[in-house]
């Protein structure tokens, strides 16, 4: 190196210099910055949001764990205890037990002569020992020296206006009512929303005549030890559990429920991350177009400051700081959103978790979800800003001098390769399974190049066939999506990236909301009544015939359980991991008839309408393709049945799809006419009654007279659904707006990329004696075909993410509603055309000269 | 005896890529500029003298040749050991002002001092624009000057570190008549003052007339005029 230049070595300018000119520099650029600030905020409170919630959830998981529960150790059962099960809980040497036997059944409200189907618990003993039994009035329980007193879920009160005193017919017992039940340890009141609790002393359980054949039941012993379940107790569980299983017994610990709450809430919390990530995703091409608009108009301030001795490295100093700083008050903002949104989620939630969340700023979180927005924002502002490092300082004299396309610098492709690391980083994180996450990713990938091949190819198309003949404002629109400089394959992608990734998650939002969704149609029966007992079946047709009802379906059921498939014992099969365990140890209920119905069509072979057990040949049954898909099987494959003590070897001879929303007695297997007709049963009657005065009328009637009985008014099973799905689609659509916002935001600063390029050219067009309105025009065909491709192409590809979203991920049918569908193409071109417009206002009303100027 | 030469190009030559074609800007070109001399570079629209100007002043590299600048063979150095000379030993003056539009005109002028990272810039600064006549015109903004004002506080900034070459790339060529005269006459009294060379491209024939020597470039070629 010569002399001078050693000379001025050493001169180079601090950091106080380089904060100082990076705060100078933003003074007239402070709107398009807020603008790369706006498009973080919705993603980082989506985020951050999420992530606390979940600490939150963890924690509050951890700090319950036991009053998850409620005591040590449970036992459940559909049959009571046998004498082995009653001889092994005299062993485990708990120090407490407790009681708690549950029934669906009918109870009467004696005040309002009004009947509901409801859960009944018959409670003896000391649980819950952890947590508390929320009661209003408080503290109170269910000793048996009260009397037949009852405790009633809070729902329940409010719908029958029940008050304290009031009385409950349960079975052939009457209840005084002595309070509400708030919440009861480890029970959302999602869980009570079909069939609401209603606790009695188990001392009158006898009294209610309740446990007949026939009646819904179930048995659970809940256990307290000296020091909680003692590992060596554990290990012997889980040593027993096939065992139990093989008996109908399934047991819980502290341990297993807070693992099954905490699989759930992370499924719940996993989609909801994926949501504030995509809202992130959407940011960053918002953040890449805020940037590139803002260091548009500083590309000259760098070359001149390069002119007057300014580094290169020192010169990106000044404006990585800023984007630094920019992106720290964008996710710092964004993160303070989310906490507010934090404190309000656990209201959103609460219906599907059994316990208060208290809200508690979890810093770790906070700061994890900071940084991870924070690194992820700053390498999407990093795109356009690597490729001025090579700006020529010539720039400051002669305007033409540019940069070296970034297609072609190494640096932009590391930081491009960075954004999908740490994408498929996050991807993996959220979902848990590499499968998913390389779906996500490839999808994102795949929906990049099919957006920039469908850029490329209008661009192309335009360049070679776009005619002479168009007027001139045509002519010049189209022309302006393949002249030197265009931004088309950008601007399609930006806009694609966004319309592809809200449309993918509307369409999931309305897959899965649809698959909540049963119709409530005119012809279709509004009570069920089951449990109805043979000798019972006539009396309640007479009743129902009488109020004018109309019998749509009567079906015997029998209960059954499955002893050998393909000839091989049902014990030994548990061990095969093809085939799902569900299916093999369910008590089926399955009935006969000598004809299929509407809603359940034949996808293979041929359903036999009637048979005998005289034969020698297995009788052929019908079987569900759920079923098939579990057990693996294929027409004419044996199934062995233990009907009741009775062995009855049968046969698929076909397979049914069942639609299961629809609300009528559905069943998994399907005898032909001829073989359990004398098997001991209970039977099911679906009726259609006109008028809620009616169904209640006849509701009552019935359980009246067969206190057995029980009855479901689908009317009201429709508006509960209805009312949960209400509140998961929410949930759903809270997180779907921070997309959707940060989704508008993202449109504003990529149309805002575009208007750079347009303004010269209109001032230029004006000059020669363009009018405005020519001007306008030719930018209008400009935007409408940029924002018709654009949002037609991202969903034409959101059909296909959303399609493999649904089959891969939440396993459901795909609903894509085509109105919305095209309606969605227009409103996503509109708005691109309005942005572009009104971006274009300024430009098109501002007079040649002082536009020319300021160029 | 005649004074230390500052600046000399040796053979320079520069050519760009155009299409797949090589197209040659500047044609092995030779020239000597001595301390405290005025040049003027002329010659027609695209025959080569922004080029030749950015070459000369390491703000770009000869494809061949050698340029050596006060002592430093500008081809011999990195893009940011040239800013470092240009920051130590360059002025300029530009056609479009060229002034940082977010900074006012006091901290426009400071901007080549504080690179240096000296702290006491504010009162040369203010020295230096009450000189060029806008002592009370230091804390606007760029976009509430005149051009003439904004021409001033570029020379101003150009003057600032007291440099060894200063060089104006059309320094008139946005400016009026009137207003062209004294910015010329500012130019030239502040260059005298100062000892410093200056290199100028101009069309203009009376601004050339003004400088020691003229150098005119046509198809790349350059020949001494006077």
């Amino acid at each position: 190196m010569s002399s001078g230049a050693q000379q001025s070595r050493g001169t180079k300018p601090g950091l106080g210099w380089v904060l100082k000119m990076a705060w100078r520099d933003t003074r007239r650029s402070r709107g398009k910055l807020a603008l790369f600030a706006f498009s973080v905020i919705f993603g980082v409170a989506a985020l951050v949001a999420v992530n606390s919630l979940r600490s939150n959830l963890e924690a509050e998981v951890d700090r319950q764990s036991r009053a998850l529960l409620g005591s040590d150790l449970e036992f459940r059962s559909s049959d009571a205890f046998d004498e082995d099960m009653e001889a092994y809980f005299e062993t485990l040497g708990a120090v407490d037990e407790a009681i708690d036997t549950r029934l669906s059944t009918m109870a009467y409200f004696v005040k309002s002569d009004q009947t509901r189907l409801v859960s009944m618990r018959a409670m003896a003993g000391g649980f819950p020992w952890y947590g508390t039994m929320d009661t209003r009035p408080e503290n109170l329980t269910l000793d048996p020296s009260q009397g037949r007193v009852a405790l009633v879920e809070e729902s329940l009160m409010i719908q029958y206006d029940l008050e304290i005193g009031d009385a409950i017919k349960l079975g052939e017992a009457e209840f005084k009512v002595i309070g509400e039940l708030m919440r009861l340890p480890g029970e959302s009141s999602l869980g009570s929303s079909f069939s609401p609790r209603i606790l009695i002393p188990h001392a009158f359980l006898e009294e209610t005549d309740l446990l007949g054949f026939g009646s819904r039941k179930s048995f659970v012993k809940h256990f307290i030890f000296e020091n909680g379940v003692s590992p060596e107790l554990n290990r012997e569980l889980n040593e027993r559990e096939r065992e139990f299983r093989a008996n109908g017994v399934r047991f819980d610990t502290v341990e297993e429920q807070k693992r099954s709450i905490g699989n759930m809430l992370n499924e719940m919390t996993s989609y909801m991350s994926l949501v504030g990530f995509v809202a992130l995703l959407l940011g960053g091409v918002g953040i890449a177009g805020a940037v590139q608009v803002y260091l548009k108009e500083k590309s000259e301030s760098m070359a001149v400051l390069r002119c007057l001795g300014c580094s290169g490295s020192v010169s990106m100093q000044v404006f990585c700081i800023q984007i630094f700083i920019v992106g720290f008050v964008g996710c710092l903002l964004g993160s303070i959103v989310g906490v507010g949104v934090q404190a309000a989620l656990p209201q959103v939630l609460g219906v599907f978790v059994p316990f208060d969340v208290a809200f508690e700023i979890v810093w770790s979180s906070l700061a994890e979800a900071f940084l991870f927005a924070w690194v992820l924002t700053s390498l999407f502002a990093f795109l356009p800003l690597l490729p001025l490092r090579a700006l020529s300082p010539m720039r400051a004299i002669r305007s033409s001098m540019g940069v070296t396309p970034a297609r072609r610098d190494w640096l932009v492709w590391l930081a491009v390769a960075a954004i999908g690391g740490v994408t498929l980083l996050f991807s993996i994180l959220q979902t848990e399974r590499l499968r998913d996450a390389a779906g996500v990713f490839g999808g994102i990938v795949v929906a990049i190049l099919v957006l920039a091949i469908a850029g490329m190819a209008l661009r192309g198309a335009l360049r070679r066939l776009s005619p002479r003949s168009l007027p001139f404002v045509w002519r010049q629109g189209l022309s302006n999506l393949y002249r030197p400089n265009n931004r088309t394959v950008s601007l399609i992608v930006m806009i694609g990236m966004g319309a592809f990734l809200i449309y993918t998650l509307y369409l999931c939002e309305v897959s899965i909301l649809k698959r909540g969704e049963i119709n409530d149609q005119d012809d279709k029966p509004n009570t069920v009544f089951f449990d109805v007992q043979s000798d019972q079946v006539d009396v309640v047709k007479g009743l129902a015939d009488e109020l004018e009802t109309e019998l749509k379906f009567h079906d015997a059921m029998i209960t059954m359980r499955l002893t050998h498939v393909r000839e091989r014992p049902v014990s030994e099969l548990r061990r095969e991991r093809n085939l799902e365990r569900w299916a093999l140890g369910r008590e089926y209920r399955s009935t006969y008839r000598s004809e299929l119905r509407a809603h359940e069509p034949l996808l293979a072979g041929e359903f036999t309408p009637t048979a005998s057990l005289d034969s020698s040949d297995p009788i052929p049954v019908s079987v569900e393709e759920r079923i098939v898909e579990a057990l693996q099987l294929s027409l004419g494959d044996r199934l062995s049945w233990d009907v009741q003590g009775f062995p009855v070897e049968t046969v698929v001879t076909s397979i049914r799809k069942v639609d299961w929303r629809q609300m009528q007695p559905n069943f998994f297997v399907v005898f032909p006419s001829g073989v359990l007709e004398d098997a001991p049963a209970n039977h099911m009657l679906a009726i259609r009654a006109d008028g809620t005065d009616t169904i209640a009328a006849l509701q009552g009637a019935v359980v009246k007279q067969f206190p057995n009985v029980s009855a479901i008014n689908l009317t009201m099973v429709l508006e509960t659904l209805k009312d949960v799905f209400d509140k998961v689609g929410f949930v759903i659509r809270f997180m779907a707006s921070f997309t959707i916002l940060t989704g508008l935001i993202a449109l504003v600063s990529t149309v805002l990329t575009s208007r750079y390029q347009r303004m010269r050219e209109s001032v230029l067009l004006r000059s020669l004696g363009a009018s405005i309105g020519q001007t306008r025009r030719i930018m209008a065909v400009e935007y409408f075909l940029l924002g018709g491709l654009g949002s037609a192409t991202g969903i034409g590809l959101s059909l296909g993410g959303a399609w493999a979203m649904t089959q891969f991920v939440f396993e459901i049918d795909l609903y894509v509603p085509w109105g919305v569908t095209i309606g969605s193409i227009l409103v996503i071109g509109s708005l691109t055309l309005i942005t572009g417009m009104l971006n274009s206002l300024g430009i098109a009303s501002r007079s040649p000269i002082e536009a020319l100027r300021y160029e | 005896m005649s004074s230390p030469i500052v600046l000399s190009l040796n053979n320079v030559s520069k050519s760009f890529p155009s299409g797949e074609r090589v197209l040659e800007v500047l044609k092995s070109s030779s020239f000597k500029a001595e301390s405290g001399q005025s040049i003027a570079i002329v010659g027609p629209s695209g025959s080569g003298k922004t080029t030749l100007l950015g070459i000369c002043a390491g703000l770009d590299t000869p494809t061949s040749g050698k340029v050596v600048l006060n002592g430093s063979t500008l081809n011999d150095l990195s893009e940011d050991e040239r800013a470092e000379i240009r920051n130590q030993q360059v002025g300029f003056v530009f056609q479009n002002f060229q002034l940082l539009p977010t900074l006012t005109a006091l901290e426009n002028v400071m901007v080549p001092l504080e690179l240096r990272g000296e702290t006491q810039a504010e009162d040369a600064a203010i020295e230096l624009l009450g000189k060029v006549g806008l002592a009370e015109r230091v804390h606007h903004y760029p976009v509430q000057l005149s051009g003439g004002e904004q021409q001033r506080v570029a020379i101003a900034r150009a003057f600032i570190n007291r440099p060894k070459v200063l060089f104006a790339d059309e320094p008139t060529g946005n400016l009026d008549s009137d207003t062209s005269h004294s910015i010329v006459d500012l130019l030239f009294d502040l260059n005298r003052d100062a000892g410093t060379t200056l290199i100028l491209v101009t069309h203009d024939r009376e601004l050339a007339r003004m400088t020691d020597q003229v150098l005119r470039i046509e198809n790349g070629v350059v020949t001494v005029e006077r």
